[in-house]
């Protein structure tokens, strides 16, 4: 008898959120990108595209979805009935007591390490945090470029954003930092994917797959006491 | 009003006034009567502080009627360096007789310097007791320019002189019409509601007349067109350039930038700077000086984060970082796959799938 069995780990609300994530940052990131260096146009001088100003439009109404989706993903993290997992990929108690051992397992300092659910420690306590001040960043800034952009009033002490013209050095400072929030979003979904790839290959666990069919393989007895739902939650 | 206008060109000077300030043009015979009747002049003081005198330039000669005669008609400009006829104590007695009577206006032309107090002295003062001295008594302070809003160029950083706006510099309540230099028009209509409404026009955050201040040059440019069509001037003197293209690519700092420039234009309104096929730089924006040069890159010389005194640019900043992060993803595979571990354990085949 195998030591692992297959289990349901990822709910399809989940894996959903994490491509709408996922794709919005891609998405965003393109447009925006475009938005910084126009790279390319469309259409002849005299009948033009407009494509500045459709690149602009997918560029809000993406990140409006992004915003969306990494509230309701937050809230269930916390609150959902079936899977409130914010100690596997945020930093809590059970997160970081497996650090130290994570990271010696990382820094080859040991062969093996103990079972994670989700994410590992260093993404729960280091790399989701990190995305979690860089989407906050991403927000505040947007608004910000956003209400300047649509709503002249910006100039006005009463505006609703205009602080953080403020704490992000003038307008200039407002579209570096959003401006550099692409790089840093390549960064961190590399160490993402990285990480992801290396638990696939290391573990051969199904991992890659996990994120689209939520199947993975979970040593037995870390396994859920009945059933493949995930749903009937043990102990941590 | 001044004997060397003609009537024609006094009306057309309210009228367009009164469209500037957002008045119905219903309103221009009271603009009219308001700077006729202004039973009288309010007195100016004109303070030149650490500046190159374009503030001044710019108001006494680019609008048609000149600026300059129109306010010596409306106002009684009582002391000012350039164009005053008295000259030593005289001067300054004049100055001396307009503080102690109060209710003048103080156009301030400059920045104060506040780190080196002997930069700039005037009549044996240092900027800062001088400034203090003229504006003590004062109805209403305009500080006109980039420098005596914000500081301006003299207060790049490292600003050895301690270069600070008036406001900034005595703490008191001013105007800003900023602008390297400021437009005229903005000045004029200014000083026109405080004339004609007894009080100053409403201001923004920043001290700023909303009615100049409140869009940006973005909002208004000529070239948009071919902003949002992704047309732009890739290279100056290119045919693009002279079609109207966009020069967003060549760095325009438009849409940072609040100002009316697009609407009131430059050089009795033939033309301004996108206009002539130059980017904007940004000259109506707080610190445009540093944060906004190199003037034709999008985002140039940023300060690196975590990094004081290094400036590069953002595109720079950004690709180091991947580049980093790709590197070190890539040593920790090659060491992941060099210690056996990518091979990984043997995948188990037995599922439960209730
Ligand atoms: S030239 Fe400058 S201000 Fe005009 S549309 Fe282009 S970016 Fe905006
Ligand atoms: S267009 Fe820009 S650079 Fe030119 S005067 Fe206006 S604010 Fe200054």
């Amino acid at each position: 008898m195998s030591d692992r069995i297959a289990v349901k780990q990822r709910h399809w609300v989940y894996i959903m959120l994490h491509w709408l994530i996922g794709g919005m940052i891609i998405v965003l990131a393109v447009t925006g990108f475009y938005i910084h260096k126009p790279f390319f146009t469309l259409g002849s001088e005299t009948d033009p595209v407009m494509v500045m100003s459709w690149i602009r439009w997918t560029h809000f109404i993406c990140a409006a979805i992004l915003i969306e989706s990494v509230l309701i993903r937050l809230e269930m993290a916390f609150f959902s009935h079936f899977d409130a997992d914010w100690r596997d990929i945020g930093p809590s108690r059970k997160s970081l007591k497996a650090l130290p051992e994570a990271l010696s397992y990382f820094l080859f300092l040991r062969k093996d390490h103990r079972y994670w659910r989700k994410a590992n420690p260093v993404m729960a306590v280091f790399v989701f945090p990190l995305m979690l001040l860089f989407y906050a960043i991403a927000i505040l800034t947007g608004f910000a470029l956003f209400e300047g952009t649509f709503f002249w009033e910006l100039t006005n002490t009463n505006s609703l954003f205009s602080w953080v013209y403020d704490v992000f050095g003038g307008q200039q400072g407002v579209r570096t930092w959003h401006y550099y929030l692409i790089w840093v979003f390549a960064c961190l979904a590399l160490i993402h994917v990285y990480f992801a790839l290396l638990r696939t290959l290391s573990e051969r666990d199904r991992t890659f797959r996990s994120i689209l069919n939520g199947w993975r393989l979970v040593p037995r007895k870390h396994a859920p006491i009945r059933g493949a739902s995930g749903r009937k939650k043990r102990g941590k | 009003m001044h004997p060397h206008i003609s009537r024609r060109a006094f009306l057309k000077l309210c009228g367009g006034t009164a469209a500037y300030l957002g008045l119905s043009q219903a309103w221009v015979p009271r603009i009219a009567l308001a700077l006729e009747q202004a039973a009288k002049r309010p007195p100016v003081v004109w303070l030149s502080l650490m500046a190159c005198s374009g503030c001044l330039e710019s108001f006494a000669k680019s609008v048609n009627p000149s600026t300059a005669e129109i306010l010596l008609g409306i106002i009684s400009l009582n002391y000012q360096e350039t164009i005053m006829a008295a000259a030593g104590k005289d001067a300054e007695a004049n100055l001396q007789a307009t503080i102690e009577e109060g209710g003048y206006i103080v156009i301030a032309e400059g920045a104060v310097a506040t780190g080196i107090p002997e930069a700039l002295m005037i009549a044996g003062k240092t900027s800062i007791d001088y400034t203090r001295e003229a504006t003590s008594n004062a109805a209403a302070v305009v500080a006109i320019g980039t420098c005596a809003t914000y500081g301006g160029v003299q207060a790049m950083k490292p600003n050895p002189t301690g270069a600070k706006g008036v406001s900034d510099a005595l703490g008191i309540e001013t105007v800003n019409i900023p602008g390297c230099p400021p437009n005229p028009d903005t000045i004029v209509s200014t000083i026109v509601h405080y004339l004609l409404f007894g009080k100053l026009p409403e201001l923004d955050g920043k001290g700023r007349p909303t009615f100049a201040f409140s869009q940006k040059v973005h909002d208004n440019c000529e070239r948009r067109a071919h902003f949002d069509s992704g047309q732009y001037v890739e290279e100056f003197g290119s045919e693009e350039e002279a079609k109207g293209y966009c020069l967003y690519k060549m760095g325009c700092k438009g849409p940072e930038t609040h100002s009316p420039c697009p609407l009131t234009l430059w050089n009795s309104k033939q033309n301004w700077c996108v206009g002539s096929g130059n980017p904007c730089i940004g000259c109506m924006e707080p610190e445009f000086w540093d944060k906004f040069a190199g003037f034709y890159e999008r985002l140039p010389d940023v300060p690196v984060p975590g990094f004081v005194g290094v400036k590069t640019s953002a595109d720079y900043i950004g690709s180091t970082l991947v580049t980093a992060t790709v590197a070190g993803v890539g040593i920790h595979a090659i060491a992941s796959a060099a210690s056996g571990r990518m091979k990984g354990k043997p995948e188990s085949e037995e599922g439960s799938e209730d």
